[in-house]
C-alpha cells in the first residue's frame, strides 16, 4: 500500500490580498522502499509539504492519505495519534527532548501511545541497534555527538512498526560525512520496507533518494524523469 | 556608569517587548508594596489627629470629666492613662457637679453626655442598642454628635437615631421607638451620625432616657470654661476623683514630670514589633523568591543575546548588569502602581472601612510619605535581590554552549550544599537553643537561617529526585529532570512555596493548638447543640400556679421556634419558705466537698518557692485542668434520673448508673475526684441564720452542716463539671425544689433566626410575668444622672451550647490555605511559565512525536506538580518542626510558674495539612494544567 | 588526468605488467575513467623512454613487469607536491550553452536549466547508488574518486539553481533577431551587479 499520498494538496496562508500560496497542486506518493527527496530553495514550500504530510498542517484543498487514511477534518487528537503510531519525524535540530536519555527518546513515540514503560523500553532498544548505537542508549543528548542525535532521532521515527519518515534538512547541521552517515543509515532502514521523505537543498543528499522532486513557488516543477530530448530544449518554432 | 546605562536601556526595550513577564513581576513585587501602602494609608487615615480625637471626644468643649472615684485619680497629661483606686459609694449627679465646680473658674458652663446601651424593641424583637443622652443643642457637643437630617431632639419624648439604628430599629423620622418592656416610647426627630461610632445607636434627651441599663455605661461632663483647663484645674480635679481630658493640655502636653504620670510604652509592643519585623521579612522572602524564577526565565530567554553580549567582549559584570537592570526596571515600576495602587485602594475602602470594621469615621484622606518612600525602596531593592540570583547565573553562563545552541545544565555547585546543611543545622540549633530559653529574637534568626538553609540546599534535592524519578512515567519524568535542568529557578519557587507552606502550617497548627487549648479548658453547660432557657421565671419564685403558664409558654415556644426533640423543666434549690430571708430571698444550695486528699496542698499559700512551685506543676491534684473546674459556680440541677440523659448528654452504662444513684437518693457529678468509695460529702449552705447571702466556699465552718450520700462520677457526661442531686438529698438537706428554666434538646444545632425568635419568645414571656407579678416598676425615671446600682434584675437568658468558639479559626484556616495557594499556584505558575521559555522546541518535538495536545498540559501539570509538591512536602515539614518548636519553647517557660496556664498541647491537625498538603499542589497543578493551551505550538490550522 | 602519473604511482607499490596495471587503476577509480591495454603499453614506453620505468624479464606467462626507478620516484613525489591547475580544465559546455541561450532567441531558458538538472541529479542518483553499503579500507581510494563526481555534480546543480534564481530575478529581454546577436543587454549587466 502506499505509505503516503498527496492528492493535488493545495496550502495558502492568510487570505484576500495578503495570501501566501505554499503549496499550489502538489501531488506526491511515497511507496515503501522508498525514499523520495523534495527540494527547492527557501520558501518554495519543502516545509509546508512536510507539515501537510505529517497532519500538523492541513491543506486548504485536496488530499492528504496516510496509509490508505484520509487526513482532512480529523480531529487533532486523532491526528496525534496517527503520528504517534504511522509517522515519525526527523528535523534538523531539535530532535531530542534534552530530559530524556536516548533510549527514553527512541521510546517516547511508544510511551506516548500507551506501550508500558517495559515493552516501549526494549523496542527502543531494538530500534537503536539498527542505528548502531545500542552503547550510548543511556546517554542524554548533551552528551552525544550532532550525528548520534540524529541516528537517534531516525531510531524513534522509525521504532516499532511505523514506517513513514519524514526527514527535514536532517544533515544540515552536519558536516557532510557525518551526514552522510546519517543518509545512509536512514537510506539502510528505507531499503528494509519504510518509506519516507526527505527534505534537503543539498543535492548530494538528495541523491540518496530514489526521486527527486523540484518544488519551486508552492508547485512542483521538476522530478528526476528521463532525459529531454534536443527539440523540448530548443523549443518549437 | 556607561555600563549601566546599557543595561538599563537593554532592561526596559526587553520589558517592553515580553510584556505578560513583566506584568508579571511586577506584579509580585507590587503585591507587597500595595499591601504596605494600602495598610499604611488605611492606617494613617483612621489614626486621629490630636484635633479631631478632641472633637470626638470633648466636641466644642475645652475638658470633658468622667467621674471614677472618691479618691484622687493618677493620669497622664492627656488623660489617655489613668490609675485610681474604687470607692464603695459614687457620689450622685448633682454633687458630682457641685464638685466638679468648685475645682473650675466661675462662669464654667457644664453639660453630660451619658452613654451605655439599652434595650429597645427592634425590627424583629428586642435587642440591645448603643446609648446616649445629651442635649444636641448645645454648642459643646458639636463634633461629637451631628444631626443629619431633622432636628436635635429637646423633649423627653423626642429621640435621635443612627443610620444604622433607624435600619435595626426599622424606623424613620418621625417613627417612634419603644422601650424593650414597652413602658415607654419616643418620637424620632433627627437622623445623626456619631463618627466616633457607627454603629446602631440612639440618643435620647438628658431627662429622657432610662437608666441602669446594661453595662459599660458612662456620663462625661462637658466644660465650657472661660480660658483653657490649665494643669493646675487638672490636678485639682483629679483629686476630686475626676478623670480629666483638657483640650489644652491634650494639644500641647506639658514635660513628663509635671505632676502626671507618664504612659509608657507597653512590653507587648516589642513583641508586635519582632512580629511584625518576622511577618514582613518572610513576606519579602516570599517575594524574592517569586519574582527570582521570573527574572530567570528572563534571563533564559535572553541567553543567547547575553552569550553573544559575552562573545563581542562584556564582561560577567555587564552581563550581570544586565540582567540586574530587569530587577531594577521591574522594582520601580512595581513601587510606582503599588503604591499608586494601594493609596487608591485605601481611599476607595475607606467607606467600607467606616461602616464595617472600625465603625468610625476616618480623619481625612491622607497618607504617610516616609512609610510610602520605605516601600518603594523596599520594592526596587527586591527587585534587583530577586534578579541577583539569575544574574550571576548568566553572568557565569557557558558562552561556548550557548552560541551552539546546547543548553548547559550546571552541576551542582557542592559548596552551596555544604552551606545550605550547615545553615539548616546551625538555624535549628539556634532555633532550639532560643525555644529553650524563650529567647525570641534567637528563635526568629534560627527559623530565619533554618529557612534559608533549605532555599539552598533544595537544588541538590531537585537533582537527587531526578535521578530517582527514572522510575515515573514519561511525563512527570520530563516535569522532574526539566526543574532539576533549571535548578536555580526551580528551587526558587519549591523554597518559595516552602516558605509560604511552612507559614501557613504554623499558623495552622498553632490555632488549632490554641483552640484545643480553649477546648480543654471549656466546660459546656449542655449537649452540644441543646438550648436552655433560665431566669424567665424571675428569681426563685416559688412553684406556684402562677409559674406553670409561663413554663407551658415556654416549652410551647421552644417547640415552635426550635428543631426541638424534646424539652424539659429543670429544677433548682431554693431556700425552703419558712428559713431565713422575708420571701425565701437568701441562696440556698448545695455544694459537693472536695476530700482532703484530694486537695492540692499549694492552693492556699501564698509565696511558694521556685521548688515548691515545680513540685505543685508535678503533683496531679494541682494539675493545670483542675484550675479550671474548681471554684466555679454551677447551678445544682435536681432530678431523680429522668431528664439525665438530655441535661447532661450522658450514655450507655454509665447513664445507668447514674440514674441508679439517683434514685438509691443520691448525687452524680462530673469529676471523679469527688467521689470517694461511692459517696460524696455534700455542703448546704445559706440555710440558717447564720448564713450570709453569698459565697458557697466563705468558709469551712459554715452553718447547714454536711450530709454524705451515694455519688457518681459521670464519664460521657458533656459537661466538666455538674451537680445533680436527686429530690430525696434535697429533702435530706432540708431544701426545696423550684423550676428554673426548660432545657431543650434539639436535633440539630438551631440557626441564629431560630435562636432569636426564640429568645425574642422568652423575653415576651418574662415581660408578660414581671407585669403580672406587680413587682415595682424600676425606679429611677428621674432627671438623676446615674441611679444606685439596683437590686439585680433577673434578666431571662437563653444559652445555646455552641462548643468553643471555633468559626474565627475556620476563617484564619481558609484565609491561610487560600494564601499558601495563591502562592502556591504563583511559584508553580512561575516555574511552568519557565519550563515554556525553555521548552517550546521540546514541546515542537513532541508535537511531531506525536503528543497529543493534552500531553502538553499534563506536562504543565506536572511541571507546577513537581514544583508544588516538592514545596509542601518541604513546607509541611518545616512548618511543622518549627510550630512544635515555638509551641515547647512556649511551654517550657511555663515549667517553672505554678499556677500555670494551660500548656499549648501539641495537636496536630491531620486533616487540614492533608488539606495544604494535596488540596493546594492538586489545585496549582490543575490550575497550571488548565491554563495551559492544549495546542502544541508546531500544529496550526485555519 | 595524467596516466602517466597514475602508472608511477601504481608502481611505487610493486612491480606490474600492462594487465596489472590496467586492474589496480580500474580498482582505484572505481572503474570511472575505463583505460584501454593500448594506453598502457603507449605510456609505459613513454616512461622507459624519460627513465622512470625499468622493465623486467619476462614471466612465464609472457608478460613484462616495469619497476619504478628513482628517477620515477622523484617524478611522483614531485606529481603528488604540485598542485593540480584550474585553469587548465577543458570548458564547461553547460556553461557555454546558457550564456548562449541568454543571447539565442526563442530559448526556453527555464526548461534548459530543469533539463540539465535533472538530467545532473540522476547522475548524482547513479553515483550515490554505487556506493558501497558499508565502508572498508580497501574501497576507500575508489570511494574518494566517486566522491569527487559526486561534489562536481553537486556543484553544477548548486551552480544551475543560483543561474535559476539570478534569472528569476532578472528576467532576459531577447533581443531582437536582426538588431543584436552581439552581447548581453547591458541593463542587465548593470543591474546584476548593482545588487
Amino acid at each position: 500500500m502506499t505509505l503516503l499520498d498527496l492528492i493535488d494538496v493545495h496550502r495558502t496562508h492568510g487570505a484576500g490580498e495578503t495570501a501566501v500560496h505554499a503549496l499550489r497542486g502538489v501531488c506526491l506518493a511515497v511507496d515503501p522502499g522508498e525514499l523520495v527527496a523534495v527540494m527547492g530553495p527557501s520558501g518554495s514550500g519543502k516545509s509546508t509539504l512536510l507539515n501537510l504530510a505529517g497532519g500538523l498542517d492541513s491543506p486548504t484543498s485536496g488530499q492528504v492519505v496516510v496509509e490508505g487514511q484520509v487526513l482532512a477534518g480529523l480531529p487533532r487528537r486523532r491526528l496525534a495519534a496517527l503520528r504517534r503510531r504511522r509517522i515519525g519525524y526527523v528535523f534538523q535540530n531539535l530532535n531530542l527532548l534534552p530530559s530524556l536519555t536516548a533510549v527514553e527518546n527512541v521510546a517516547l513515540p511508544l510511551e506516548l501511545d500507551g506501550v508500558g514503560v517495559r515493552g516501549a523500553r526494549r523496542l527502543a532498544l531494538a530500534s537503536l541497534d539498527t542505528v548502531g548505537l545500542t552503547d550510548q542508549a543511556a546517554r542524554f543528548p548533551d552528551e552525544l555527538s550532532g550525528g548520534q542525535q540524529q541516528r537517534v532521532a531516525i531510531a524513534r521515527a522509525l521504532v516499532g512498526d511505523r514506517r513513514l519518515v519524514l526527514t527535514d534538512e536532517p544533515t544540515g547541521a552536519l558536516d557532510s560525512e557525518t551526514g552522510e552517515a546519517v543518509l545512509r543509515v536512514l537510506r539502510t532502514r528505507i531499503d528494509a520496507g519504510a518509506g519516507g521523505i526527505l527534505v534537503t537543498h543539498e543535492a548530494r543528499h538528495a541523491a540518496w533518494a530514489d526521486r527527486v522532486v523540484f518544488l519551486r513557488d508552492g508547485a512542483v516543477v521538476d522530478a528526476s524523469g528521463p532525459l529531454p530530448t534536443a527539440d523540448q530544449l530548443l523549443g518549437a518554432s | 556608569m556607561s555600563g549601566w546605562r546599557t543595561a538599563l536601556r537593554v532592561a526596559r526595550r526587553e520589558a517592553g517587548r515580553a510584556r505578560g513577564r513583566t506584568a508579571l513581576t511586577t506584579v509580585m513585587i507590587a503585591l507587597p508594596v500595595l499591601a504596605l501602602s494600602f495598610v499604611s494609608t488605611v492606617y494613617t487615615m483612621f489614626d486621629l489627629r490630636p484635633d479631631e480625637e478632641l472633637s470626638r471626644t470633648l466636641g466644642q468643649a475645652d475638658a470633658a470629666l468622667t467621674y471614677l472615684t472618691d479618691h484622687a485619680v493618677q493620669q497622664d497629661a492627656q488623660g489617655k492613662a489613668h490609675s485610681y483606686e474604687p470607692s464603695p459609694t459614687a457620689l450622685g449627679a448633682r454633687a458630682r457637679l457641685a464638685e466638679a465646680q468648685t475645682a473650675l473658674p466661675e462662669g464654667t458652663r457644664f453639660t453630660t453626655w451619658w452613654s451605655g446601651r439599652v434595650r429597645l424593641r427592634t425590627a424583629s424583637g428586642t435587642g440591645v442598642l448603643s446609648a446616649h443622652a445629651a442635649d444636641l443643642t448645645d454648642p459643646m457637643t458639636r463634633g461629637i454628635a451631628s444631626v443629619a437630617r431633622g432636628r436635635a431632639p429637646r423633649g423627653p419624648d423626642e429621640i435621635a437615631v443612627t443610620a444604622a439604628g433607624a435600619d435595626r430599629l426599622g424606623v424613620g423620622l418621625g417613627g417612634t421607638v419603644r422601650l424593650a418592656d414597652g413602658s415607654r416610647g419616643y418620637t424620632v426627630v433627627a437622623l445623626i451620625e456619631i463618627p466616633s461610632d457607627l454603629l446602631a445607636g440612639v440618643l435620647f434627651t438628658p431627662a429622657g432616657g432610662p437608666r441602669g441599663t446594661g453595662s459599660g455605661r458612662e456620663t462625661r461632663l462637658l466644660v465650657d470654661a472661660p480660658g483653657p483647663v490649665d494643669r493646675a484645674s487638672v490636678l485639682r480635679l483629679n483629686q476630686r476623683g475626676f478623670l480629666v481630658v483638657s483640650r489644652e493640655l491634650y494639644l500641647r502636653p506639658p514635660a513628663p514630670d509635671a505632676g502626671f504620670e507618664s504612659g509608657g510604652a507597653s512590653p507587648t509592643a516589642q513583641i508586635v514589633a519582632l512580629l511584625a519585623a518576622v511577618v514582613v521579612g518572610v513576606g519579602i522572602l516570599e517575594v524574592v523568591l517569586l519574582a527570582g524564577p521570573a527574572f530567570a526565565i528572563g534571563a533564559r530567554r535572553r541567553q543567547r543575546d547575553l552569550a553573544l553580549l559575552a562573545a563581542s567582549g562584556a564582561s560577567p559584570a555587564q552581563l550581570r548588569r544586565v540582567v540586574l537592570a530587569d530587577g531594577l526596571i521591574a522594582g520601580v515600576l512595581a513601587s510606582a502602581c503599588g503604591t499608586v495602587l494601594g493609596i487608591a485602594a485605601g481611599f476607595a475602602s475607606r467607606g467600607l472601612f467606616e461602616e464595617h470594621l472600625a465603625q468610625a469615621r476616618a480623619g481625612g484622606y491622607r497618607v504617610m510619605p516616609l512609610v510610602l518612600a520605605a516601600t518603594v525602596v523596599l520594592a526596587v531593592v527586591v527587585g534587583v535581590v530577586a534578579a541577583a540570583m539569575p544574574a550571576f547565573t548568566a553572568a557565569r553562563q557557558d558562552v561556548v554552549a550557548v552560541l551552539a545552541g546546547r543548553r548547559p545544565a550546571g552541576g551542582i555547585r557542592k559548596r552551596w550544599l555544604a552551606l545550605g546543611l550547615g545553615m539548616t543545622a546551625a538555624g535549628a540549633a539556634s532555633g532550639a537553643y532560643g525555644a529553650a530559653t524563650s529567647t525570641a529574637p534567637i528563635m526568629v534568626a534560627g527559623l530565619f537561617l533554618t529557612e534559608i538553609g533549605l532555599v539552598l540546599c533544595t537544588p541538590a534535592l531537585v537533582s537527587a529526585l531526578a535521578v530517582v524519578g527514572r522510575i515515573l512515567p514519561l511525563t512527570p519524568r520530563i516535569a522532574l529532570r526539566d526543574a532539576a535542568r533549571n535548578r536555580a529557578a526551580a528551587s526558587s519557587a519549591i523554597a518559595a512555596v516552602m516558605a509560604g507552606v511552612a507559614g501557613s502550617v504554623a499558623i495552622v497548627l498553632f490555632t488549632v493548638s490554641e483552640e484545643e487549648r480553649g477546648a480543654r479548658t471549656y466546660s459546656p453547660v449542655l449537649p452540644y447543640g441543646y438550648v436552655s432557657a433560665m431566669g424567665f421565671l424571675g428569681e426563685q419564685l416559688p412553684d406556684t400556679a402562677a409559674v406553670h403558664p409561663a413554663i407551658a409558654q415556654g416549652v410551647h415556644a421552644a417547640r415552635s421556634t426550635l428543631p426541638a426533640e424534646d424539652v424539659i423543666v429543670t429544677r433548682g434549690l431554693r431556700c425552703p419558705a419558712d428559713a431565713a430571708g422575708a420571701r425565701g430571698q437568701g441562696r440556698c444550695s448545695l455544694s459537693s466537698v472536695l476530700p482532703e486528699a484530694q486537695r492540692c496542698p499549694y492552693d492556699d499559700r501564698d509565696a511558694l518557692t521556685t521548688a515548691q512551685r515545680r513540685a505543685a506543676v508535678r503533683d496531679p491534684r494541682c494539675s493545670t485542668a483542675r484550675i479550671w473546674t474548681d471554684g466555679h459556680h454551677v447551678d445544682v440541677i435536681v432530678d431523680d434520673g429522668t431528664d439525665l440523659a438530655i441535661l447532661t448528654g450522658a450514655s450507655g452504662e454509665d447513664l445507668a448508673r447514674a440514674r441508679a444513684t439517683l434514685r438509691r437518693g443520691g448525687v452524680v457529678v462530673a469529676e471523679s475526684r469527688y467521689v470517694t468509695d461511692g459517696t460524696v460529702t455534700l455542703q448546704v449552705t445559706g440555710l440558717g441564720p447564720a448564713a450570709e447571702a453569698g459565697d458557697d466556699q466563705a468558709g469551712d465552718d459554715q452553718a447547714g452542716g454536711t450530709l454524705t450520700v451515694p455519688g457518681y462520677a459521670m464519664t460521657t457526661a458533656a459537661q466538666r463539671i455538674v451537680t445533680v442531686v436527686s429530690p430525696a438529698v434535697v429533702e435530706r438537706a432540708g431544701l426545696v425544689s423550684t423550676p428554673t428554666g426548660i432545657v431543650v434538646a434539639t436535633s440539630q444545632m438551631p440557626t441564629r433566626a431560630e435562636q432569636d425568635s426564640f429568645t425574642a419568645a422568652i423575653d415576651t414571656i418574662h415581660d408578660g410575668l414581671s407585669a403580672t407579678a406587680a413587682e415595682p416598676a424600676a425606679p429611677g425615671t428621674g432627671g438623676e444622672a446615674r441611679p444606685a446600682e439596683e437590686k439585680p434584675d433577673v434578666q431571662p437568658s437563653v444559652t445555646v451550647e455552641d462548643g468553643p468558639r471555633t468559626e474565627d479559626t475556620a476563617m484564619i484556616l481558609l484565609i491561610l490555605t487560600i494564601g499558601a495557594g495563591v502562592v502556591t499556584v504563583g511559584a508553580a505558575g512561575a516555574t511552568t511559565g519557565l519550563a515554556a521559555a525553555d521548552g517550546r522546541a521540546d514541546l515542537d518535538t513532541l508535537a511531531a512525536v506525536g503528543a497529543s495536545p493534552w500531553v502538553r498540559r499534563k506536562l504543565s501539570l506536572s511541571q507546577s506538580g513537581v514544583i508544588a509538591g516538592l514545596g509542601t512536602a518541604l513546607g509541611v515539614t518545616t512548618g511543622l518542626g518549627l510550630i512544635v518548636m515555638v509551641l515547647t519553647a512556649l511551654n517550657r517557660g511555663y515549667a517553672d510558674t505554678w499556677p500555670a496556664p494551660m500548656p499549648y498541647p501539641i495537636v496536630v491537625p491531620w486533616r487540614h495539612i492533608a488539606t495544604i498538603a494535596l488540596v493546594v499542589p492538586a489545585v496549582a497543578g490543575l490550575g497550571a494544567g488548565l491554563l495551559t493551551r492544549a495546542r502544541l505550538p508546531i500544529e496550526r490550522r485555519q | 588526468m595524467s596516466i602517466r602519473h597514475s602508472i608511477l604511482a601504481l608502481l611505487r607499490r610493486e612491480p606490474m605488467h600492462g594487465y596489472q596495471l590496467r586492474a589496480a587503476f580500474e580498482a582505484s577509480t572505481g572503474g570511472t575513467w575505463p583505460l584501454n591495454i593500448g594506453q598502457i603499453y603507449t605510456t609505459l614506453g613513454r616512461l622507459e623512454r624519460d627513465g622512470f620505468v625499468r622493465p623486467l624479464p619476462e614471466t612465464e606467462s609472457g608478460q613484462r613487469p616495469y619497476l619504478l626507478t628513482t628517477a620515477g620516484e622523484s617524478e611522483l613525489v614531485a606529481w603528488f607536491d604540485t598542485p593540480v591547475e584550474r585553469a587548465g580544465r577543458p570548458r564547461d559546455e553547460m556553461a557555454i550553452k546558457l550564456a548562449l541561450a541568454l543571447t539565442t532567441p526563442k530559448v526556453d531558458i527555464p526548461a534548459v536549466i530543469q533539463r540539465q538538472r535533472t538530467a545532473t541529479m540522476r547522475v548524482l542518483q547513479e553515483y550515490t547508488r554505487v556506493k558501497p553499503a558499508a565502508e572498508c579500507p580497501e574501497e576507500l581510494p575508489w570511494l574518494l574518486v566517486l566522491d569527487a563526481l559526486l561534489f562536481q555534480a553537486e556543484a553544477e546543480i548548486r551552480w544551475l539553481d543560483h543561474c535559476e534564481a539570478r534569472l528569476a530575478r532578472h528576467p532576459v529581454q531577447h533581443p531582437a533577431p536582426p538588431s543584436g546577436s552581439t552581447a548581453p543587454a547591458p541593463a542587465t549587466v548593470a543591474s546584476v551587479k548593482r545588487s
